[in-house]
């Protein structure tokens, strides 16, 4: 057991890292100082994107090959006719979809089994066998197994979507009942709450903040091997338009594509932020 | 759950029965096939994370010492991180052409963003009393990363170290699926072959345990390493 608290416990910290939660104060307000440096002001972050956005249009000219580095200019101009005929919508509705059934057929099951392990020996045992082999296997190794069981498709892609977000949740799930304060259990006890309410009412309260940790990881690693899935195994979604793209060498709609990813991606987190946030308002973090 | 998986499974689909696997396993261990392909994939893994842990711990920890860059830089990082490493597979094509060169950049992709964010993390949580200890003890500022900041990050770091070297794992097997007919070595074509050609499952259930097996090896070991660099943190652990 020491192994699977451990995994779960190094998770967290390491893998949210990304930006922090706030922005530690707001820089160039002290007083005396006539002008924010350009830095420092509210436009830091457009101004950072756009001379982003230049030194890549300079590499790209430099270079001075499509193929290679498209510049941005031709990246932008590619965005509305990939919308407007469909191909880029179509395609992120398709990966979006099997993300999110994968996703939430994993939290549905997860949630619960931690809970319980946490909770049952016997549960724990009976289940954690399997579940301790299971886990070391990287999502995208399953691929071959799933090409000849279910073939190419969204069956197979929501599959690997359910083994990427499933571990990050159970584990966190697992974490969170197993460490709830006695304190609060023996309060609970000591001011009546019947034994059948305890779990709804104080231990999984108690978890939420953890499960959340375990949504967001889930969701990040879902994400990411949505898109490599589609890669290989799927004749749809924005991993497969990469892929078509990239056959016929338009490496200006490659990329449009691999930044609706990181977009996706990112909207994806700050939403589960977002919702965990006003789950378990009373974590100030 | 072995009776299950004999009878259960074995009788929905006679290649998956445990029997079969094992037999298959221990035949499979014994021919070359698997090794030299392992060979291929470990050879791989060690360029491209060679360069992600010396970029990550280089970079994490220039950003640590300077949270305005960290600030700045946020978003194209927050939109970035979220592009799986086969993601860049037409880059690193286009770039480095369907070869070895290609197989090593997805890796080092992989593989850096957790070694470069937990080095961050590591500098920035460091109590500042650290270093303001430090400075009233008349440390300079080379003495204060190198004596100070490192030791006081190396939990973190090697953290990022071991998880990039798990996603480097599953990156160059997913790499070597994508790409594999062309590199003609390494686990992920093997399994590729297994796929898509001869459609042995009970080969691919073999292989399929074979790379989890190597992953957790891979990750213990990394383990081991950490709790012998760092033997002060074992307290932390029996309270934790």
């Amino acid at each position: 057991m020491a192994e699977i608290r451990d995994a779960a416990l190094l998770l967290p910290s390491d893998l949210q890292a990304g930006p922090p939660e706030a922005p530690q104060a707001s820089p160039g307000r002290q007083p005396g100082r006539r002008r924010t440096p350009l830095l420092e002001g509210r436009f830091r972050h457009v101004i950072v994107v756009l001379s982003a956005g230049l030194l890549w249009h300079l590499l790209a000219t430099l270079i001075g090959d499509e193929s290679r580095l498209p510049s941005p200019l031709s990246v932008g101009s590619e965005l509305a006719p990939m919308v407007s005929s469909g191909e880029l919508t179509d395609n992120a509705l398709a990966s979006l979809r099997r993300m999110m059934i994968g996703y939430l057929a994993a939290a549905i099951v997860a949630v619960p089994l931690g809970t319980a392990m946490a909770l049952s020996r016997v549960v724990r045992a009976v289940v954690e066998p399997p579940l301790e082999a299971l886990r070391p296997v990287p999502p995208l190794a399953l691929l071959p197994i799933l090409l000849v069981l279910v073939g190419v498709g969204d069956m197979l892609a929501t599959v690997i979507v359910m083994k990427a977000a499933f571990f990050p949740i159970l584990l966190n799930a697992y974490l969170g009942a197993s460490e709830v304060d006695r304190v609060y259990l023996e309060a609970a006890k000591t001011l009546g709450v019947p034994r059948s309410q305890i779990v709804r009412r104080v231990i999984i309260p108690a978890a939420m903040p953890q499960i959340f940790t375990g949504f967001r990881l889930g969701a990040q690693f879902a994400w990411m091997s949505i898109v490599a899935a589609e890669l290989i195994g799927a004749h749809s979604g924005l991993g497969y338009l990469i892929v078509w793209y990239k056959q016929f060498l338009l490496m200006d709609r490659v990329v449009v594509v691999m930044i609706v990813i990181g977009i996706i991606g990112f909207v994806f987190d700050r939403l589960v932020v977002r919702a965990s946030r006003r789950v378990v308002s009373w974590q100030a973090s | 759950m072995l009776l299950v998986w004999q009878y259960g499974l074995g009788s929905v689909l006679p290649e998956l029965a445990l029997d079969r696997v094992v037999g298959e396993a221990f035949q499979y261990v014994q021919g070359p096939e698997l090794w030299t392909s392992f060979a291929a994939s470990l050879q791989r893994i060690a360029i491209g994370y060679a360069f992600a842990a010396a970029l990550g711990v280089a970079l994490g920890l220039v950003f640590g010492l300077s949270p305005k860059l960290e600030d700045l830089l946020d978003p194209l990082i927050a939109v970035v991180r979220p592009i799986s490493p086969l993601g860049w597979l037409p880059f690193a094509i286009v770039w480095f052409g369907v070869s070895e060169g290609a197989a090593v950049f997805l890796i080092a992709y992989a593989a850096f963003f957790p070694i470069f964010l937990n080095t961050l993390r590591g500098v920035r949580n460091m109590p500042i009393t650290f270093r303001e200890a430090a400075v009233t003890l008349g440390a300079g500022p080379l003495t204060i990363v190198r004596r100070v900041m490192l030791p006081a990050a190396l939990p973190s770091v090697l953290t990022g170290l071991r998880l990039g070297m798990g996603l480097s794992w599953s990156a160059i097997v997913a790499a070597e699926l994508a790409i594999g007919f062309v590199l003609q070595a390494g686990i992920g074509y093997l399994m590729l072959t297994y796929a898509v050609i001869t459609y042995d499952l009970s080969r691919l259930v073999v292989l399929t345990l074979f790379v989890a097996a190597v992953g957790l090896a891979l990750d213990t070991a990394l383990r081991k390493l950490v709790q012998q660099a760092l033997p002060w943190r074992e307290g932390l652990r029996a309270n934790g």
